[in-house]
């Protein structure tokens, strides 16, 4: 299970859903908190991919 | 800032290659805690998609070695006395989530539709409701049939009925190392026996959908 955890394929929205929706949260200096993450991942998606566009010079 | 990537136990191995963007991994100790952190960091990174990548690289690499709670993506704190401050106000927090997580790993389950959500053509506003709701039943049906039998196998589990036209729902299972193995057979077979639906399981992941303490 220690490689497997190293070794893994994981897909963005995978990523999204645990990395700004879970983790502990310390109140006050997170770049994400927020109460019903349901809802707004829906965006965040979005919003990472847009944010990659930008990375990469596209429209 | 500091960086915070994850807090774990106070003498546990954290040897996990360079941290985000080339930074070096360094181990605070406080207490029973120890938080693994880079500092030297400007501002909260952006989430873009290498970025997320990294940190759960990095995560991942600190939760095969040892027992951790991921903290959430971005998380930065302005000194290393306001990070004692923090592992100090939290300690019996974090040992209670530490002991939580120990000897297990996070697995994801998605149940995405085969059929997208479409409104039925040239239907009112009416129609177009009732098609909603029928979706949003069926979504909460396939929860109970696929997600029930992969929660009897684990530990702790959530599950979420998501809100996307193509996602019935998607759920986490925090399960113990040696049953990772049955819960994947178990996800298979039940994915084998869906219709309308295909179910994916993701992981192992660290324990990030566990990592706060439950309400």
């Amino acid at each position: 299970v220690s490689e497997a955890l190293a070794s893994r394929e994981v897909t963005l929205v995978d990523l999204v859903d645990r990395l700004l929706g879970g983790g502990v949260v310390i109140s006050g200096d997170i770049t994400l908190a927020v109460a019903d993450i349901d809802l707004v991942q829906v965006s965040l998606r979005a919003l990472v991919a847009s944010v990659d566009k930008l990375a990469e010079g596209a429209p | 800032l500091i960086y915070v990537y994850a807090i774990g136990e106070r003498g546990s191995a954290w040897h996990a290659g360079p941290g985000l963007e080339g930074r070096s991994v360094e181990c605070v100790r406080h207490g029973a805690l120890g938080a693994f952190v880079s500092d030297g960091v400007d501002r909260a990174p952006v989430p873009t998609e290498a970025l997320l990548r990294e940190h759960d690289r990095i995560v991942a690499a600190l939760a095969a070695r040892g027992t951790v709670l991921p903290m959430r993506f971005g998380t930065t704190i302005g000194s290393e006395g306001e990070l004692r401050g923090l592992l100090e106000d939290r300690s019996e927090e974090f040992e209670r989530s530490l002991a939580r997580v120990r000897g297990r790993v996070e697995f994801g389950a998605r149940a995405v539709w085969d059929a997208p959500e479409s409104p039925p053509a040239g239907s009112d506003g009416r129609a177009f409701m009732q098609a909603k709701l029928d979706r949003r039943l069926a979504a909460r049906r396939s929860a109970e049939r696929l997600h029930a039998p992969l929660a009897e196998l684990a530990a702790e589990s959530v599950c979420r009925l998501v809100p996307a036209p193509d996602t019935a729902f998607t759920a986490a299972y925090l399960v113990e190392r040696t049953r990772v193995g049955e819960l994947e057979r178990q996800a298979g077979r039940l994915d084998d026996t869906s219709e309308r639906l295909h179910l994916t399981v993701s992981g192992p992941w660290p324990p990030y959908s566990f990592a706060e303490a439950p309400e």
